[in-house]
């Protein structure tokens, strides 16, 4: 499998980005780059383009305006071959439900032509830290929702991603589960990758993002962390949102 | 290519094989009108020593010209037609309604993002799922075609009517070669019938209009070929593989990379 060449700088660059659904522009102008090792939120209210932002920079949706390129080729131009740098986690996990969570890692690994043996070796530290070893033997029907969601991220990352696009990944879950996960999300950065969260969780965002995107329909405003990992506590983030979504 | 759709369909088969409801439906149907069609024979093989009872016959036999053993002949060959007619239909129809349920499986369990996400080709991906789709009933009709010819040929009012059933070149042509590859044919509309219905509703009316309108009629050409021989029935082969190659092409093209089409 050939990986997409990894840029140190500008990982992402999306230029004049729009998507309309029958005529109805969801999306519009929307600038920005992304670095690898940095987690960029995307906060906004509901039908604010957040999805449709994601599907865009996966490759999923085409864009009827703009441009998104990830290391320099259009998302939706990625080749067939070279896809597999792009690691996506959506709120609905999007796993099979009867098989075991061993057999879902091997189903999708295997689209990637990876033999059963490579995808455990390279899931089995991920598993590890998000405690899902011991369950993996089980049907994913028989999985709580955090389990599921683990179990999707774990899917995400063994491929080894340059760019990580997470839908509102701890939609749903306990306190407990929605902190190991953003703890693996954060850890994720710190390994190079570029990660894209959507939530409405604001002081998740503040917490993992080093930039958060305050978007609906347009870019309405950004803020930028010099300190990642900020006190949420102490976040700016309600304040701003309540002032640009209801502007 | 082949790994890959292969690996597909494998997966697509277990969750198959892990529904026990409906595994238990499609061996019921497939198994059911087999068991059907060879009990029909049965009896009617032991009704020929009661007697009188082969004149009886005569009633149909006349309306053809025929009497006597001829027209007996030409029951026992109706009865056959409707036999390979109806285990067949089965077979195609369970197929068809599996495949017509492969993509919107896919959108209910949301991992179609992450199918078109990996590196695989429409083709590859639409292949295996109508694979999949096919391997347990296929399975199940070809180990019950095999049983059931082997117990017909054991019946004696089956002798004249050998052209009929397995192993005969018209059989072959009709049920092994030109019949798995129409089953294709009828998966694939299916499959693309559930990548464009927003509903189960939609897709279920979609497969039934496949269903009534190409299983029933391709089933029925099948049928009645076979004892015609062999060539015919490759006619039909070969009608079936174009058919094959347009629908996978529709069906690729149809699962587009933009989510939204």
């Amino acid at each position: 499998m050939e990986s997409l060449p990894v840029e140190p700088q500008s990982l992402v660059v999306c230029r004049g980005l729009g998507r309309s659904f029958g005529g109805t522009a969801v999306l519009s102008a929307l600038d920005f780059t992304l670095e690898a090792g940095k987690v960029l939120g995307v906060v906004g209210p509901n039908g604010g383009g957040k999805s449709t932002l994601l599907l865009l920079l996966a490759g999923l949706l085409r864009p009827t305006l703009g441009s998104v390129e990830i290391a320099g080729i259009p998302a939706h131009h990625v080749a067939t071959a070279r896809r597999g740098s792009v690691g996506l986690i959506t709120a609905d996990h999007g796993v099979y439900p009867l098989l075991t969570g061993r057999e879902n890692l091997v189903y999708f690994g295997g689209l990637y032509g990876l033999a059963p043996e490579a995808v455990l070796a390279r899931a089995r530290p991920l598993l590890d830290e998000l405690d899902l070893e011991r369950a993996l033997d089980a049907r994913v029907a028989h999985y709580s929702s955090g389990m599921r969601q683990k179990l999707s991220l774990v899917r995400a990352t063994f491929l080894d991603p340059i760019l990580l696009l997470l839908d509102e990944p701890t939609a749903n879950l306990d306190p407990l589960s929605s902190r190991s996960i953003h703890h693996a999300v954060r850890q994720q950065a710190d390994r190079g990758r570029a990660v894209v969260l959507v939530t409405h969780d604001l002081d998740a965002a503040a917490a993992l993002c080093d930039r958060v995107l305050f978007l609906d329909g347009k870019a309405l405003s950004w803020e930028t962390f010099t300190t990642p990992r900020a006190d949420p506590a102490l976040s700016p983030l309600h304040a701003i949102y309540e002032q640009v979504v209801r502007r | 290519m082949i790994a890959r759709t292969l690996h597909i369909a494998r997966r697509e088969s277990i969750e198959i094989a892990r529904q026990p409801i409906l595994l238990a439906v499609v061996l019921t149907l497939i198994v059911g009108i087999a068991l059907l069609g060879g009990a029909s024979l049965f009896v009617l093989d032991r009704l020929v020593s009661v007697q009188g009872f082969g004149n009886s016959l005569e009633i149909f036999g006349p309306a053809y010209g025929l009497h006597g053993a001829e027209g007996f002949a030409a029951f026992t060959r109706l009865v056959v037609h409707a036999v390979n007619f109806l285990v067949f239909t089965q077979f195609l129809g369970v197929s068809a309604v599996l495949a017509g349920h492969t993509m919107l499986h896919e959108r209910e369990v949301h991992a179609l993002p992450f199918l078109l996400l990996a590196p695989i080709r429409r083709t590859e991906l639409v292949l295996g799922k109508v694979l999949g789709a096919l391997a347990i009933p296929g399975a199940v009709y070809a180990a019950v075609v095999v049983v059931l010819g082997l117990f017909l040929h054991t019946l004696p009012i089956m002798a004249p009517v050998s052209d009929l059933i397995p192993p005969s070149g018209g059989w072959l042509a009709a049920f092994a070669i030109a019949g798995p590859l129409w089953a294709l044919v009828v998966c694939t509309l299916c499959s693309i019938a559930s990548a464009i219905a927003p509903d189960v509703r939609t897709a279920q009316q979609l497969v039934w209009l496949v269903v009534t309108g190409i299983t029933l009629t391709v089933c029925y050409a099948l049928t009645v070929l076979v004892g015609a021989g062999a060539w015919p029935e490759l006619a039909l082969a070969v009608a079936g593989a174009i058919a094959f190659a347009i629908s996978l092409a529709i069906a690729s093209a149809t699962l587009g990379r933009d989510l939204a089409r």
